[in-house]
């Protein structure tokens, strides 16, 4: 072998072992990557993965700015109340479609979608596959949890999933207030379901929480009210 | 007595420093930073998302813009200038001349990028707008992608002009991003292994600057572990290496 | 380990092929053998495209011979030990614009390795040697051409190397410059330097060198000592002051004599030194002066024609 050939071959022998501490250090870092990156653990469509891609390292700056207009169509419509800026409703959804593409993160764009599929487009389906594609992008996130709770309560009448969502806020609660707000929707939902005696343990929990005793006394005395009227 | 690579990454330091796109671009960015502060778009609480959002974004585009200013130009800056006969002339290895450019580029990039995440800090801290330790690592994760982009930029300078550095280098960065895109694509079109392992190699060989993304993390007020910063660490020395060895074996056999 | 050698170069079949995608391969430099000896200003002349800067850049390193080795101060040819006892300038110097001149010196002496006070010496005695300590903290931009050469000169002492090679050093360089510049290379042999010159300018080459070697067309035409070269024949040189008409009829009715009228003196070539009491006898007569007497030497400008050629290149060589 010549010099020359001996040579190509080291050099050779280099970039592939380097190339192989590339794609290990890669696997290293994929272990990890569930904890850290905004896509790991996250399911996009291909035209989201597209436009992620496109938009590289501003996708999340991107997703500001977009939420920047629909903010502004948000506050312009209570300004003018009604449905008389349709336009606006409709042009609004796109809009917190390409954020949570952008963002998976941007919990106030899935709630605030969530939210207006639900109340003023009626889609309640629509809202609550929203919500739980929220949900399992962020799975600690408290609105969430109740919004998609109280859309399988009042429009879908699906108690079971939305019980189990109310409990799952109540965990996430950051505070006594949003405690009570989720044990107040545990509450109202077992009622709605018939389920009397869930009812009164959800409002037993609220009478836990320091300063709501008097509240969780009558939300127990109407359970108990409407659950005797009922009977009747 | 410094070595040889102490003395030209000292001397790749100076000249970003005398460059006046170098300051202008820190200017700028710690200008966009500060005024970020001061604009007041939602309600409280949104205002620091929005500003982190935007602080992580300058610092990624004018880290890269600054990255690509300093050493799009070191080397083939230096033979286009003729200037590299009086270092080749001198008692060093063509291997030190690019590693000690490397090293100075790299050192420069971070005291570039060091004023924004100052600021962006700063903020944070003074509004309680989550943890500045999550928002250094961050920085420091955009720092690492950005000795990166450097060793993309000095392979692929050790044989091309300056100009071709440049777009040969935002080429390699545009396609690491969407290689997911086409990755994506490829799983689409077809089942068949071959495809597959194409896929596969795309994604491990070429560089993933998305690992060092941590923009959602500082953001939301994530904690990124410590044993992340450390294995994106080797992953980025790792690239590092590769590219820089290509380059001293294409520089090495580079006539002038 | 550096072995004292009484060559500084020695390099044996030296050459040297351009590729060349439209013609093939082009050939710059042809089985090139050299000595350079130790302590002498070694001249290295030929005309552009000769191979002179190809076989400088063979020598430091900066492009690989395609056949044929050398040693340079005993190491191989382009090795990094070697390079720590060069000096070298090359032509038409560029240096970082956005450095002062000190600076630039301050940067290629800790290249060397030098330490701080060692830097601090020489760029204070190479500055003033080469007439630039007051333009020091002007930034290189600011520098003109004349002013490059010199801080060129002055990096490539910064070493205080054994061996100093110059690429065209008087280029940009006025009349004082050149004598400056000769006389810091005679310095630099006084103290036991070697120094290899490549010039166009072939005075000053004929001046300082001790030696040269001819380069043509990628190939050694001829080398050796100036003394050795430039051989004296037999003819002789009379220079007379006040030549007339009459004067100047009698001494072309010589046989062989050629006539060379100047401006305030005559320049009389006489074919053989039988003839030289013949010719002072008749300037006398007519009232004309001696001005000097001497052997005719060949010019190394005729050497270097007669062997390189007109303007085609087309010599003896």
């Amino acid at each position: 072998m010549t010099a020359d050939s001996l040579l190509r071959l080291r050099r050779a022998t280099a970039v592939v072992a380097l190339l192989a501490c590339v794609a290990g250090s890669q696997a290293l870092v994929d272990q990890y990557r569930l904890a850290v990156n905004d896509e790991a653990g996250v399911t996009f469509s291909v035209a989201a993965v597209v436009v992620r891609s496109f938009l590289g390292e501003v996708r999340g700056l991107a997703a500001d700015f977009l939420w920047l207009r629909v903010d502004e169509y948000q506050h312009r419509r209570r300004i003018i109340g009604g449905s008389l800026l349709q336009q606006d409703d409709e042009a609004l959804m796109p809009l917190v479609r390409l954020i949570t593409w952008l963002d998976p993160h941007f919990v106030d764009a899935y709630a605030l979608g969530g939210q207006w599929l639900a109340f003023h487009f009626s889609h309640p389906q629509q809202a609550v596959a929203f919500y739980e594609e929220g949900i399992r992008n962020n799975p600690n996130d408290f609105d969430l949890h109740t919004g998609a709770a109280w859309v399988y309560w009042r429009w879908l009448h699906n108690y079971g999933r939305a019980t189990v969502l109310a409990r799952d806020a109540a965990g996430l609660a950051g505070d006594d207030l949003e405690r009570f707000q989720s044990l107040w929707l545990v509450a109202h939902i077992r009622l709605t379901a018939g389920d009397t005696a869930g009812a009164i343990r959800a409002w037993r929990e609220v009478g836990q929480i320091p300063g709501y005793d008097q509240a969780s006394k009558s939300g127990i005395a109407r359970t108990l009210a409407q659950g005797r009227g009922k009977a009747q | 007595m410094s070595s040889p690579i102490v003395v030209i990454a000292q001397q790749a330091m100076r000249e970003a420093s005398r460059r006046r796109t170098l300051p202008a671009l820190v200017i700028f960015g710690c200008g966009i930073i500060l005024s970020s502060a001061f604009l007041s778009f939602f309600q409280l609480g949104v205002e620091i998302k929005f500003f982190k959002d935007i602080a992580m974004t300058v610092i990624f585009l004018f880290g890269t813009v600054a990255t690509l200013v300093i050493v799009s130009t070191q080397l083939s800056g230096e033979i286009e200038s003729r200037t590299i006969y009086n270092v080749l002339s001198k008692p060093i290895r063509r291997w030190e001349l690019v590693v000690g450019k490397f090293a100075g580029a790299a050192v420069a990039i971070g005291l570039a990028i060091a004023p924004m995440v100052a600021i962006l800090t700063f903020f944070i801290y003074t509004d309680h707008g989550g943890s500045e330790l999550e928002a250094v690592k961050g920085a420091y994760l955009l720092w690492l992608a950005f000795t990166v982009l450097s060793a993309v930029a000095l392979g692929i300078a050790s044989v091309a002009t300056s100009t071709v550095t440049a777009a040969l280098t935002i080429l390699v960065f545009v396609v690491s991003y969407l290689k997911g895109a086409v990755t994506t694509y490829l799983d689409l079109i077809s089942a068949h292994p071959v495809v597959a392992y194409f896929g596969q190699a795309l994604y491990y060989l070429l560089p993933n600057f998305e690992n060092f993304n941590t923009r959602t993390a500082v953001v939301h007020d994530e904690l990124v572990p410590w044993a992340y910063l450390g294995r994106t660490t080797l992953y980025a020395a790792a690239l590092v290496c590769l590219f820089l060895y290509v380059g001293i074996q294409l520089f090495e056999e580079r006539e002038f | 380990m550096c072995v004292a050698v009484p060559s500084v170069i020695t390099v044996e079949n030296l050459t040297k092929h351009y590729r060349n995608p439209a013609s093939g391969s082009r050939a710059a430099l042809r089985g090139l053998t050299l000595d350079v000896p130790a302590g002498e200003i070694f001249g290295f002349l030929g005309p552009n495209g000769a191979g002179k800067t190809t076989t400088i850049k063979l020598l430091l390193g900066l492009i690989s011979p395609t056949a044929g080795h050398g040693t340079m101060l005993g190491y191989p040819l382009g090795s990094v030990n070697a390079r720590r006892h060069v000096g070298f300038l090359p032509e038409s110097p560029y240096f970082y614009e956005y450095l002062r001149g000190e600076e630039l010196l301050d940067y290629y002496g800790r290249l060397f390795g030098l330490v701080h006070h060692v830097r601090r010496e020489r760029n204070e005695s190479l500055l003033k040697l080469v007439g630039l300590w007051d333009a020091r903290r002007l930034a290189v931009r600011k520098y003109s051409r004349g002013m490059l050469q010199r801080l060129g000169l002055a990096q490539a002492l910064i070493n205080d190397p054994d061996l100093v090679i110059l690429d065209e050093p008087a280029g940009g360089l006025d009349p004082i410059g050149r004598r400056e510049m000769r006389d810091i290379l005679l310095h630099l042999r006084d103290r036991g330097k070697t120094v290899f010159l490549s010039s166009h300018i072939l005075a000053e080459v004929e001046t300082v060198c001790d030696r040269v070697a001819i380069l043509h067309r990628g190939e050694l035409v001829a080398g050796g000592r100036m003394t050795d070269l430039l051989s004296e024949g037999r003819e002789m040189e009379l220079t007379v002051h006040g030549v007339n008409g009459a004067l100047s009829a009698h001494l072309g009715g010589m046989p062989g004599v050629e006539i060379h009228h100047g401006t305030d003196v005559t320049v009389v070539i006489l074919p053989e030194h039988a003839l030289v009491y013949q010719a002072i006898e008749i300037v006398r007569a007519s009232g004309g002066q001696v001005v000097s007497l001497g052997a005719k030497r060949e010019r190394l400008e005729d050497l270097f024609v007669k062997l390189v050629g007109g303007p085609n290149g087309e010599g003896q060589g």
